[in-house]
């Protein structure tokens, strides 16, 4: 996660800084910001069909900045119920927030991508949007030493869509629960009183 | 966790700051005070991975006010009979992955404007700066609520959810 001071360092020299929080001519300071974590929970993600082939998408899920943004991190998790006993021998993954087991997808509304199509081996260069999803763990990680993104400015009433897609699939002859996949986003957001 | 001396930096020359602590309240006017809140007996959710009945809000009061540096969580869930699972509900250390927090000052204002979200998603480790980004300023006998709500189906034991507020708070003394 990008640190508050460093965001704010780097972004009060940008132009669309100065456009979208400025007001009279003046930039808010540091402290005219507050913290929001913008939460996009999807409840119900579909098991893959192929074992670490993303599946059914799920989503875009849209997330508004009323006031405009500048996003600091992303971080996410999932939970997934126990599978039956007998099913599996061992957990199906080891990760803190279950991010192995999935895949994330960030774009602008205005379809500007933030993640980009990727090379898939074997397939034919850039692919499908659907091939574009990244695991999250190697996306996000844990939020700690990944720094996803580096900060993003939001202008005011723009949003962010993300889409998510499971890469687990239900053992032969068993069923597998859906995913619950929670995104975060840390946001400094101008105070209500700066616009005043 | 935001570091101290930062927080103390970007504060003291706010409005705020003077107004609630003193414009020329040092750094050594400040000691460390860590505030936790219990929520025992949180139910499980008729559908897994959908938060299930909400535990609280429950107030915590700062009553010399404070600047919270940096808030963590864990939970505890009693283990399972013998056969009912292969493997442990969460490889999570602190089973963070297992429920949701929501955080809003009593004014009503949200931390988290949407609402119920996942605390390994949210808090992370509690390590760096992951939750909350900026430290939080609460004026003298301001509140912050607290809501939990677990993940994991309601035929699992309940969750004992604890929550941390690493706080700088004035000594008593200043």
């Amino acid at each position: 996660m990008v640190s508050w001071r460093a965001a704010y360092a780097r972004c009060k020299e940008n132009a669309k800084f100065q456009t979208f929080f400025g007001r009279n001519g003046r930039i808010p300071k540091e402290i005219d910001f507050e913290l929001r974590a913008y939460v996009l929970a999807f409840e119900s993600v579909d098991p893959a069909e192929t074992d670490g082939t993303p599946g059914p998408v799920n989503g875009p899920l849209t997330q508004e900045f009323a006031l405009g943004a500048v996003i600091l991190g992303v971080t996410s998790g999932c939970y997934l119920p126990q599978q039956t006993e007998g099913d599996v021998d061992y957990s199906p993954s080891r990760n803190q927030g279950r991010r192995d087991l999935y895949c994330l997808y960030f774009e602008y509304t205005n379809d500007e991508a933030i993640t980009q199509p990727q090379n898939v081996l074997g397939a034919a260069a850039y692919t499908t949007e659907q091939q574009a999803r990244v695991q999250s763990e190697a996306l996000t990680g844990s939020g700690l030493e990944n720094e996803f993104p580096q900060e993003i400015i939001v202008a005011p009433s723009n949003s962010i869509s993300v889409s998510a897609a499971a890469l687990i699939a239900a053992p032969y002859g068993t069923t597998l629960s859906d995913l619950c996949v929670h995104v975060v986003f840390h946001a400094m957001v101008p105070k209500e009183a700066w616009f005043q | 966790m935001i570091k101290w001396r930062e927080a103390y930096e970007r504060l003291r020359g706010t409005p705020e700051f003077t107004k609630w602590f003193g414009g020329s309240a040092p750094m050594g006017a400040f000691r460390f005070l860590a505030y936790s809140q219990q929520f025992t007996g949180v139910v499980g959710s008729a559908t897994a991975g959908s938060p299930g009945t909400v535990s609280g809000p429950t107030p915590q009061n700062f009553p010399s006010g404070a600047i919270i540096l940096g808030i963590t969580a864990g939970c505890y869930q009693a283990q399972q009979s013998e056969g009912a699972a292969d493997y442990a509900p969460s490889s999570n250390v602190g089973r963070r992955d297992l429920f949701c927090l929501a955080l809003q000052y009593s004014g009503g204002e949200q931390i988290t404007p949407n609402g119920l979200t996942m605390a390994e998603a949210l808090l992370g480790g509690g390590y760096d700066t992951i939750f909350p980004a900026k430290e939080i300023m609460v004026p003298p006998s301001q509140t912050l609520l607290c809501s939990v709500a677990a993940l994991t189906p309601s035929t699992l034991p309940n969750l004992a959810v604890h929550v941390v507020y690493h706080a700088m708070v004035p000594r008593a003394a200043a």
